[in-house]
């Protein structure tokens, strides 16, 4: 009888026990993650790594660099993209409370000086001009150059970093022993505008309510597209755009949402939209359509053309008018049709902060919700995050 | 059939049960401590057996908070910021701004007519503010968690503290000890600094009348007493501030349920 009463209750607490673990949630989200993973890596690229990278090397940091001269001048240019970590030596050369992708950055000059030929920092904001001295000061790297860019466009200031970009030239021949003419410098303009209407063309796969990639997707593209040999590169997005034109839409019902800021490299930030159901269709970001929007005139004398394109493309918040900024994004969430804005910024980035509160105010006045997100690109609350992220989604359902 | 709404805070996991007519079947309130995943099994189990059920009988489960992810049998995971606004709205309709003080967070949120969340806005990543502020400092003031409210009303003169940084604080209110100032006086300033912190992440999302204060610090007299004397406006304190999240979770769960959605647990959106 005991032994009977036993059994029975074994089998009730099994059958709640059953109810209670479902093993098939845990797997099928798995299975998503092992499917993203396969998915964000569009072109099948091998990861950036620094022992393999071509010689030689200089980095750039901030989408007010043109990467053409440097690439004219036979030398590979990538943008310098960290791996977030705790910070080491960059706290002694620099003081704490400062843009976190700075001082990411410095840690990893410091940790792999050896593998580059020169750096070219631009006077982008405030931390950029400390790193300058700071790896003036404290490193040994050969070929270090600041660019001054301004912050007003007007035709004097053009002409003024029109000269600042031959300065630059001329640096570069002399360090690198080249001859930068306008054949190859032409050339070199060629094949950027060639990146970036693919990867424009690549974005617009996400316009008028149409979405055969998805954000992350487009986020790590053109992220590869500043550490990845460009002639590599654009032979692989080419051969991608042809054979994908038929690729099925990805079904989504969620919200879309657009992403404004500086630098934004938070895969988990793109995670988690994409997982609460949301999309991101649209990133006025550095790293995104600030990046690859507007082409390089190729048929002006080639400083001038690159003087007026990186002056004249979407603007970021260090420029003292960013109305462009604002309808450009107005434009953006139009044609991508999104529903919402995350504003994201880095800590300390006094830029962007003051952008956002002009931002909010007149998104605010055209009905547009924002969420403000901020990180230090190290140690992020995720738990507060993603309770953000998915209450804003709800708000916009 | 019966619907249940999961909470799984940084400091304590609440489960409601809700009948078919969204009534109040049972609730606990148990501490989290570091298995979240346990938690919440336990947590609906427990709040099933205080009213005699089985979990077979549960129609649907939503889970929120912060071990939302971990409720394995939810059919899904709710922000606790929506869960909180449905469970307000629904106890106290016509409320237009919620606050939300809990374990790790705090949280301002403005409603729509509707009860739907218009606006909101949290404390940053540090636990500046929050209901673990307020533990860090009874400890050093020598006081159980549960009397620091009443134990500051019997403050006799006001002290500042300038910092609401845990580990400035802590400084601060040695040294105040150290000056021979009286412990109430201190427990009435630590009160008042995490208000003004409120009221700031208030000023974010628009103050408007009533005004719930929800979350464990709700349960804190003399924190409710503060935020009353600083708003100068009506402030609602529920009965159990601490469950309307979880009553929320439930009624989102009611809505499934009667739109016949597929309430069998399919998906967990988190990793």
């Amino acid at each position: 009888m005991t032994s009977k009463r036993q059994c029975n209750g074994d089998r009730r607490k099994s059958e709640q026990r059953k109810a209670l673990v479902d093993t098939t949630a845990t797997e099928k989200r798995c299975a998503s993650r092992r499917e993203y993973n396969r998915r964000a890596n569009l072109l099948g690229l091998p990861n950036f790594l620094w022992e393999t990278i071509p010689r030689p090397a200089v980095a750039w940091f901030s989408p007010y660099v043109p990467f053409e001269l440097i690439l004219a001048a036979g030398v590979f240019p990538f943008r310098m993209m960290p791996i977030p970590s705790a910070i080491g030596r960059s706290y002694n050369c620099m003081h704490h409370d400062i843009c976190p992708y700075v001082l990411n950055c410095l840690d990893t000059i410091v940790a792999h000086a050896g593998y580059l030929d020169g750096v070219v920092i631009d006077t982008n904001c405030d931390a950029m001009r400390r790193m300058y001295d700071a790896v003036r000061i404290y490193t040994k790297i050969p070929f270090v150059h600041i660019l001054d860019v301004p912050r007003v466009v007007d035709g004097l200031r053009l002409q003024y970093f029109k000269e600042q970009l031959q300065e630059l030239a001329q640096s570069l021949e002399k360090h690198f022993k080249v001859d930068l003419s306008h054949e190859v410098l032409q050339s070199a303009i060629k094949f950027c505008n060639t990146t970036r209407r693919f990867l424009a063309e690549l974005s617009d796969r996400r316009k008028n309510g149409n979405f055969t990639v998805s954000g992350s997707e487009v986020q790590n593209t053109v992220k590869r597209s500043m550490d990845t040999p460009l002639a590599q590169f654009n032979e692989k997005l080419e051969r991608f755009l042809e054979s994908s034109s038929n690729r099925r839409s990805i079904s989504e019902s969620g919200p879309r949402v657009a992403i404004v800021g500086g630098y934004f490299d938070q895969e988990f930030m793109t995670d988690a939209i994409e997982d609460y159901g949301g999309s991101v269709v649209y990133e006025q970001v550095s790293n995104g359509a600030i990046h690859f929007d507007y082409l390089v005139d190729e048929n002006k004398e080639p400083f001038l053309a690159l003087s007026e394109r990186y002056l004249n493309k979407i603007p970021t918040a260090r420029m003292v008018n960013n109305d462009k900024g604002y309808e450009s994004l107005i434009k953006g969430i139009k044609e991508y049709q999104a529903s919402g804005v995350i504003f994201y910024s880095l800590k300390f980035c006094d830029q962007n902060l003051i952008y956002y509160a002009d931002l909010k105010r007149k998104l605010t006045k055209a009905n547009m919700p924002v969420l403000f997100l901020e990180s230090d690109m190290v140690s992020d609350n995720l738990g507060q995050i993603k309770t953000r992220i998915q209450t804003f989604l709800d708000m916009l359902v | 059939m019966i619907t249940a709404g999961v909470d799984i805070g940084s400091v304590s996991t609440e489960t409601v049960i809700l009948d078919r007519d969204n009534k109040v079947l049972a609730y606990n309130i148990l501490h989290t401590g570091a298995y979240s995943t346990r938690i919440g099994r336990l947590s609906v189990l427990k709040a099933l057996k205080m009213c005699g059920l089985k979990i077979n009988d549960v129609g649907c489960i939503i889970s929120t908070g912060y071990g939302r992810a971990n409720v394995v049998n939810a059919k899904k995971n709710v922000s606790e910021i929506t869960c909180l606004a449905k469970g307000v709205n629904f106890i106290y309709p016509g409320a237009m701004t919620i606050l939300d003080i809990g374990g790790q967070d705090s949280k301002a949120i403005g409603l729509g007519e509707n009860g739907e969340v218009i606006d909101f806005a949290m404390n940053d990543k540090c636990a500046a503010g929050t209901g673990r502020f307020l533990e860090v400092m009874a400890g050093v003031l020598g006081v159980k968690i549960d009397s620091l409210g009443s134990f500051s009303l019997h403050a006799q003169r006001v002290v500042n503290i300038s910092s609401i940084c845990t580990v400035f604080a802590e400084s601060e209110v040695i040294s105040l000890i150290h000056e021979g100032v009286p412990p109430e006086d201190i427990a009435k300033a630590l009160h008042d600094a995490i208000t003004t912190r409120a009221l700031s992440l208030l000023g974010k999302v628009g103050i408007k009348e009533p005004v719930v204060f929800t979350g464990g610090v709700a349960k804190n007299i003399g924190m409710v007493k503060a935020i009353k004397n600083r708003l100068g406006l009506k402030v609602i304190v529920p009965e159990e501030p601490q469950i309307l999240c979880a009553i929320g979770a439930a009624l989102i769960a009611r809505q499934l349920v009667t739109q016949h959605i597929d309430v069998m647990p399919d998906k967990i959106a988190t990793r």
